[in-house]
C-alpha cells in the first residue's frame, strides 16, 4: 500500500524513483564499470565475483579483475571486466 | 573521490591481510573514511588507498575485524616535507651555496684594460682605485659614469674611457689623446753644459752668452753657454746681468776615449769542474755554528760566501747566516807567446772601448800602442771622436 503510494507520487512529481523508493540504481558502462547507488553494503568481494546487498535483494556481478574504485555511503564503483549482472530477490 | 587534493594531504597505500574483508570494508565506509582502489591480490591479501589522516581509524577497524595491516607506500606533499625535515643541513647547504654564489658574483674579480698604448696599466688601475674600484669591490656600489668622469679629469692623456661590467669582469676601454708637444718656455733660464771632457771644435750659439771659445778645453759639467745676458759697462768696466733667457746652441768637441789592457805571458788558468759543495753556518759571538757541513776535499777551489740576516717571524735578529759555496777548480799553467798575448789584450781593449763610445759619433782618429815588458804585454787604445757635448741644464 505504502509502496504503491510512493510509486505514484514519484511518477506524478517526476522525482527519481531510486530516491523516493530507496531502491538501488545500477549503471553499467560498457563492460568496464558498474556503479551501484543506494546499496546496503558489500556481501562478498573477490576478483571475479562481487555481491552487494540492497533493498531489493542481493546484486551479483560476475566478471574478471574487479577493483573497487570507490566505496562510500551511497555508492560503489566497480571496475574490471563485467560479464553478467544478476538481481535476485530472495 | 578526493584524489585531487589527496596528494597535498598525503596518501597511503595499505596492505591488509584478513578473512573478513567485507566486514572491514563496510565498517570503513560507514565510519566515513575515504577508501579507493581496492584490489584483491590473493585469498587473504588486499591493497587499498586511504588518506594519511585516516590511518589511525583504519587501524582500529582492523583490530575489530582481526586483520593485519601494513603500510606499503607513502605518497604526498606531507611526506615529502617530512623527508626534507630530516635533511635540514642538506637544504641549509644548498641555500648557503646559492647565497654565496650570488654574493660572489656581485664582486668584480677581473679588470680588463684595452686600448692603452702609452699610458701604463698601473696608472689606470691606480686611478680606478682612487675612485673606489679595485678587485673585490661590489658591482652595485659603484657609479660607473661618475668614475669615468673622474678618471678623465685625472688622466689628461685620455680622451675617452668606457667602463662596462660583464659578469664578474670590468671592461675598461680607453682611447688615448695625442698630446700636443710640450711648450717651449723661453723665459725659463737654462744653461748649456758640457756632457764630457773635450776640446771644442764647433760652437753654435743662438741665444745666451757663450763662455768658451773654439779650441778651449772644457770639463764635464762646465757651463758652455750661459742663460744670463751680460751687459758690460765700458766706462766703469762693470758687468751686470740684464736678463736671463733660455739659451740655445750646439757645441761640438773632440773627445778622447782611452783604454789600457794588460796580458801576462805566464798565467794560471782556473776553470771550474762543476763539482761543488754547499755549507751553511751562523755566527754567534764570533763562533761558527754549522747547520750543514761537508768535508772539503778539493785541491784547488773557489769559495763564495753569501751573507744574509736571520729573521724569525719577520723580525731581524742580530745573527748572520752564511752560505758558503765551494767550487772545485782545475788549475792550468798557460804560456802565451808575445803575439798571442798582444792579440788577446787588443781584443779585450777593443771590446772595452766599444762599450764606452756612444753610437752615431764621428770617429776622427785611432791610436794604438803596445809595450812589451819582461813577462807581460800592455796595449793602449786611444780613440778620438767628434761629438755634441752640450745639453740643457735647468737652473
Amino acid at each position: 500500500m505504502k509502496r504503491k503510494l510512493k510509486h505514484k507520487i514519484s511518477e506524478s512529481l517526476e522525482m527519481p524513483k531510486e530516491v523516493v523508493l530507496d531502491i538501488p540504481c545500477i549503471r553499467i558502462i560498457g563492460t568496464e564499470e558498474v556503479e551501484i547507488e543506494n546499496h546496503k553494503g558489500i556481501v562478498e568481494y573477490n576478483s571475479n565475483i562481487v555481491r552487494v546487498s540492497s533493498n531489493i535483494g542481493t546484486i551479483q556481478i560476475k566478471g574478471e579483475n574487479f577493483i573497487i574504485k570507490e566505496i562510500s555511503q551511497d555508492s560503489i564503483v566497480l571496475s574490471g571486466k563485467v560479464e553478467n549482472v544478476k538481481l535476485s530477490n530472495e | 573521490m578526493g584524489r585531487g587534493n589527496s596528494f597535498i594531504e598525503g596518501l597511503i597505500k595499505v596492505e591488509i591481510k584478513t578473512f573478513n574483508l567485507e566486514k572491514f570494508l563496510n565498517l570503513t565506509y560507514k565510519n566515513g573514511i575515504k577508501i579507493w582502489d581496492i584490489k584483491k591480490s590473493d585469498f587473504i591479501t588486499t591493497e587499498f588507498n586511504i588518506l594519511a589522516r585516516d590511518y589511525r581509524k583504519i587501524k582500529k577497524i582492523a583490530k575489530i575485524t582481526n586483520s593485519k595491516i601494513k603500510i606499503k607506500q607513502k605518497r604526498g606533499l606531507a611526506f615529502q616535507i617530512y623527508k626534507l625535515n630530516n635533511r635540514k643541513i642538506f637544504i641549509f647547504g644548498i641555500i648557503l651555496f646559492i647565497i654565496t654564489l650570488y654574493y660572489l658574483s656581485n664582486i668584480i674579480w677581473q679588470i680588463d684594460i684595452k686600448g692603452n698604448k702609452t699610458i701604463s696599466r698601473e696608472r689606470i688601475l691606480n686611478s680606478l682605485y682612487k675612485n673606489g674600484i679595485k678587485i673585490g669591490t661590489k658591482k652595485n656600489k659603484t657609479n660607473l659614469r661618475e668614475v669615468e668622469n673622474n678618471i678623465l679629469k685625472e688622466i689628461k692623456e685620455l680622451s675617452l674611457i668606457n667602463l662596462s661590467i660583464d659578469g664578474i669582469k670590468l671592461n675598461v676601454d680607453v682611447v688615448e689623446r695625442t698630446m700636443p708637444p710640450s711648450i717651449f718656455n723661453s723665459d725659463e733660464p737654462v744653461d748649456i753644459v758640457a756632457k764630457k771632457d773635450g776640446i771644442i771644435t764647433k760652437l753654435y750659439c743662438y741665444k745666451g752668452t757663450p763662455l768658451v771659445k773654439v779650441g778651449d778645453y772644457v770639463q764635464k759639467g762646465q757651463v758652455l753657454i750661459s742663460g744670463d745676458i751680460i751687459y758690460t759697462n765700458k766706462e766703469t768696466n762693470k758687468q751686470e746681468v740684464i736678463k736671463t733667457v733660455h739659451s740655445l746652441g750646439k757645441v761640438y768637441a773632440k773627445v778622447w776615449y782611452e783604454v789600457f789592457q794588460e796580458q801576462e805571458l805566464k798565467l794560471q788558468k782556473r776553470t771550474r769542474t762543476g763539482k761543488f759543495i754547499k755549507n751553511e753556518y751562523i755566527i754567534l759571538n764570533g763562533n761558527k755554528i754549522y747547520i750543514k757541513k761537508f768535508e772539503n776535499n778539493f785541491l784547488n777551489y773557489d769559495k763564495i760566501e753569501n751573507k744574509t740576516k736571520v729573521s724569525i717571524l719577520g723580525y731581524n735578529i742580530p745573527v748572520d747566516k752564511i752560505e758558503e759555496t765551494i767550487y772545485e777548480v782545475d788549475v792550468e799553467n798557460v804560456d802565451y807567446t808575445i803575439d798571442q798575448a798582444i792579440k788577446i789584450a787588443t781584443q779585450k781593449a777593443q771590446e772595452e772601448i766599444n762599450k764606452q763610445i756612444p753610437k752615431n759619433v764621428n770617429l776622427i782618429d785611432k791610436k794604438y800602442d803596445k809595450i812589451i815588458e819582461k813577462n807581460k804585454v800592455k796595449v793602449r787604445l786611444l780613440y778620438i771622436t767628434e761629438e755634441e757635448i752640450s745639453y740643457d741644464q735647468h737652473r
